[in-house]
């Protein structure tokens, strides 16, 4: 395939930057574009007048609607898009290294279920309360229901995922199939109650499906918590990416290599869990970003995590934020789920990749 | 102290199993299928429980020591290693200096260097760039030894390293872990199913059984017919291999039970490879066997020494002396018929036709003249032209193996062969 080998004749840096890169006009786009157009001119002085110490640097030459809208509404949700994204991503890579396996998933080890049991038994016992009244005196908290919402998904991800771990692990280590078949069991488990629960609540049907769907919130919140998790996460598994290349090849092989096997595949279930989980407790479960990045990076620039992690989390965070911004402009009026469009769009190119490969005998890896 | 101390102990399946590797030795791992060998490398380097026993690592206990140390310490070359991502042969061989790197992961100098040197080793530049996944097992072994020597280990671990190999690339790969082992002071602990190659590379081996050690030694000291009986449950003979002198071992396998000892004699007249195919035929049958006058390193002497038939012999390329025809004439009087082989015919040889055709007149001798060997043939210039008459005057004819059992059965007729 010459265009792989083109691309893999590409030194690793280079590649880098053109992936960050294509990341800051992504997002530079997401903020600008939008059922109001904003010139990415306004955007980049809004910005710089955002900036500690420049505020003075230009001149205010734009609305404050417009304002309101870069740096309350849109910059936060890119941000948001762009981690939870780049999360997901090298979540992915993670766990289809440490499962040789590149049909695995962020969610595997039943994450999304968990996540959503959370949120689901938060918005069914009405816990997502905007306000909090001490005697007489109300206090006005606007986020505070999503933060609920959010803190319940994150420990309830957190939960099952700590029980599969609990479940798989022997004496002596974690074996993955086990760990895998837990995961599936506990997923199921998880699913079939938070059936249960949205049987019994019939009102709340239709907010728990649109969580079940993804959407991206304009939560500074939110961008609080997922940008540094996900960041010093990414930068964790990047630094133990030869470690991964080893796990990839098997435990024993690991081993020889001067892994810590056991140790280190610990430590990437739970890195991976966190980047996973937090984004998930704020933006719901969007699903196919940490299947489909991972594996059509790894596709055209080889398995070596060294490379393939940092690209993941870049191209992961530009596709999201693509993603999100198709979902809200697409039909004017309505936003669709993320969830939907990153199906809608990232199947059919990954379809194309495996029916390409295919035709170049195999290798779809 | 320096060297691999390993005594293993409280494992499943292993019984106590002790044995050291020195640097520099090459120390050989044998044993039939299941007998524990994979299983005992998998023990000592922690892959597989173990509760008794302190492994020692130039003198340090290995399990107190970091894995990266330990790697640093000891390479491995698998049996077999999942190709599951297409990592390009170079970065595969780098994962080897994965102990080296510090908490950065970064690439220094040295390791480019080991990188290098072992690529140039094992010969894998050539496809330096290509795919893990689309290389043959052949090529693919050599890049997984060059991983191990980029690990610029003080020991080597190769577990059945040549399974998927031809002989040729056999002994090129091993011969590249020989050389750095006599120039590093390598040493080596080798699984190998062959035990003839395992005699070839290895000062010392381990016999395995059932998960015990049932010998170790030199390969002499282990490589015994009783040994190798007990482990694999089939017969062999042990020879020397004519020219390294290593010990060189025949399976016997399908050979036929030696005849009783009163079972009538054929003597056999051959040389050069013509009477090979009859010992087995005739001992086969049930008779007693027994050839020469034949020279030493004749190719029909090496087939008879291997079934154990008594043979005659003589110095290699010296005419047939006198001590020799007398031994000839006493073992044909005892003989109840003769087969002469269609030997080409020289004047080094001619006595034994002469013999022969002498037994012809009163006794029976069958000329062995299968299909696809040029009959008995006069090469003395007209010397053994009346003798080779005289016999064919004498003697029956025999064509297959079918038609001289038949044959040797109607002319002996107090033999009871059995089987055949």
């Amino acid at each position: 395939m010459p265009l792989r080998e083109r691309l893999r004749a590409i030194p690793a840096r280079w590649i880098l930057l053109g992936l960050a890169g294509l990341l800051i006009v992504v997002l530079l786009f997401g903020v600008a574009l939008g059922p109001v157009h904003i010139p990415v001119a306004t955007v980049f002085s809004i910005l710089l007048h955002h900036l500690p110490g420049l505020e003075g640097l230009t001149p205010v030459t734009w609305t404050s609607a417009e304002e309101t809208i870069v740096w309350t509404l849109r910059l936060p949700r890119v941000l948001l898009a762009a981690a939870v994204g780049g999360g997901l991503a090298a979540a992915g890579v993670s766990m289809q290294g440490l499962f040789k396996n590149p049909l695995a998933d962020p969610y595997i080890v039943g994450i999304s279920s968990g996540a959503t049991l959370g949120a689901t038994i938060v918005l069914v016992a009405g816990w997502n309360v905007t306000e909090l009244a001490i005697g007489s005196f109300v206090l006005e908290l606007p986020e505070l229901g999503y933060g609920l919402m959010s803190l319940a998904a994150f420990l309830a991800a957190l939960g099952i995922v700590g029980l599969v771990y609990r479940l798989a692990r022997t004496g002596t280590g974690l074996p993955l199939t086990t760990l895998l078949l837990a995961g599936l069991a506990m997923s199921a488990l998880a699913s079939a109650l938070t059936a249960l629960v949205i049987y019994l609540s019939p009102q709340q049907r239709a907010s728990i499906f649109l969580w079940l769907m993804g959407g991206i919130q304009s939560s500074w919140t939110a961008v609080g918590f997922v940008v540094p998790a996900v960041a010093i996460g990414a930068l964790v598994l990047i630094l133990w990416a030869r470690d991964l290349d080893a796990l990839s090849l098997g435990d024993e092989q690991a081993l020889f290599l001067g892994v810590e096997v056991e140790r280190r595949k610990r430590h990437f279930l739970l890195v991976s869990t966190l980047v996973t989980a937090v984004g998930a407790s704020f933006v719901g479960i969007i699903g196919f970003v940490g299947l489909i990045i991972p594996h059509m990076l790894r596709l055209v620039l080889g398995p070596l995590h060294r490379l393939l992690l940092p690209a993941s989390v870049l191209g992961g965070a530009s596709f999201l934020v693509l993603c999100d911004l198709i979902a809200r402009t697409v039909l004017s009026g309505v936003e669709i789920p993320v969830g939907i469009i990153t199906a809608l769009a990232g199947t059919p190119f990954f379809l194309f990749l495996l029916v390409r490969s295919k035709a170049f005998g195999g290798e779809f890896h | 102290m320096e060297g691999l101390e390993a005594p293993v102990g409280g494992s499943p399946f292993l019984e106590e199993i002790a044995f050291e590797l020195a640097p520099g030795r090459f120390v050989g791992l044998v044993g039939p299928n299941g007998s524990g060998k994979t299983t005992l490398l998998r023990a000592i380097l922690g892959a597989w429980p173990r509760s008794a026993g302190r492994i020692e690592l130039d003198g340090e206990a290995l399990d107190a020591l970091p894995r990266a140390e330990v790697a640093r310490a000891i390479a491995v070359v698998p049996q077999q290693v999942g190709r599951d991502f297409p990592f390009r042969v170079s970065d595969f061989v780098a994962l080897g200096r994965r102990p080296y790197f510090d908490a950065w992961g970064r690439t220094r100098g040295e390791d480019w260097e080991a990188i290098r040197a072992a690529m140039e080793e094992a010969e894998i530049e050539p496809f330096a760039g290509r795919a893990i996944t689309t290389l043959s097992g052949g090529e693919f072994q050599r890049v997984l030894i060059a991983r191990a020597l980029a690990q610029t280990p003080r020991y080597l671990f190769l577990d059945e390293p040549t399974a998927h190999l031809d002989i040729g690339a056999q002994l090129a790969l091993l011969d590249l872990v020989d050389r750095r082992r006599k120039e590093a002071g390598l040493g080596v602990l080798a699984v190998f199913h062959d035990l003839n190659l395992a005699a070839h590379y290895c000062e010392e081996l381990l016999l395995l059984h059932r998960g015990r050690l049932i010998a170790r030694g030199t390969c002499e000291e282990v490589l015994t017919p009783t040994a190798i009986a007990q482990a694999y449950g089939t017969p062999v003979r042990v020879r020397r291999h004519p020219i390294t002198q290593r010990p060189f071992v025949l399976p016997l396998h399908g050979l036929p039970e030696s005849p009783a000892p009163g079972a009538p004699l054929v003597h056999v007249i051959g040389g050069g490879g013509t009477a090979a195919s009859l010992f087995r035929l005739l001992v086969g049958a049930g008779y007693r066997v027994s050839t020469g006058v034949l020279n030493l390193l004749d190719a029909d002497l090496e087939a008879a020494e291997a079934l154990n038939l008594p043979a005659i012999t003589e110095a290699p390329f010296a005419p047939i002396s006198a001590e020799a025809d007398a031994a000839l004439q006493r073992r044909l009087q005892e003989a109840a018929a003769v087969i002469v082989a269609p030997v080409p015919v020289g004047p080094g040889n001619l006595q034994n036709l002469h013999r022969a055709a002498e037994y012809a007149a009163t006794g029976s001798v069958i000329l062995w003249e299968p299909r696809g060997l040029a009959p008995l043939t006069d090469h003395t210039g007209g010397a053994g032209a009346p003798i080779l008459s005289a016999l064919r005057a004498n003697a029956h004819r025999a064509g297959s193996g079918d038609e001289l059992v038949a044959l040797l059965q109607r002319l002996i007729p107090t033999a009871a062969p059995s089987g055949g």
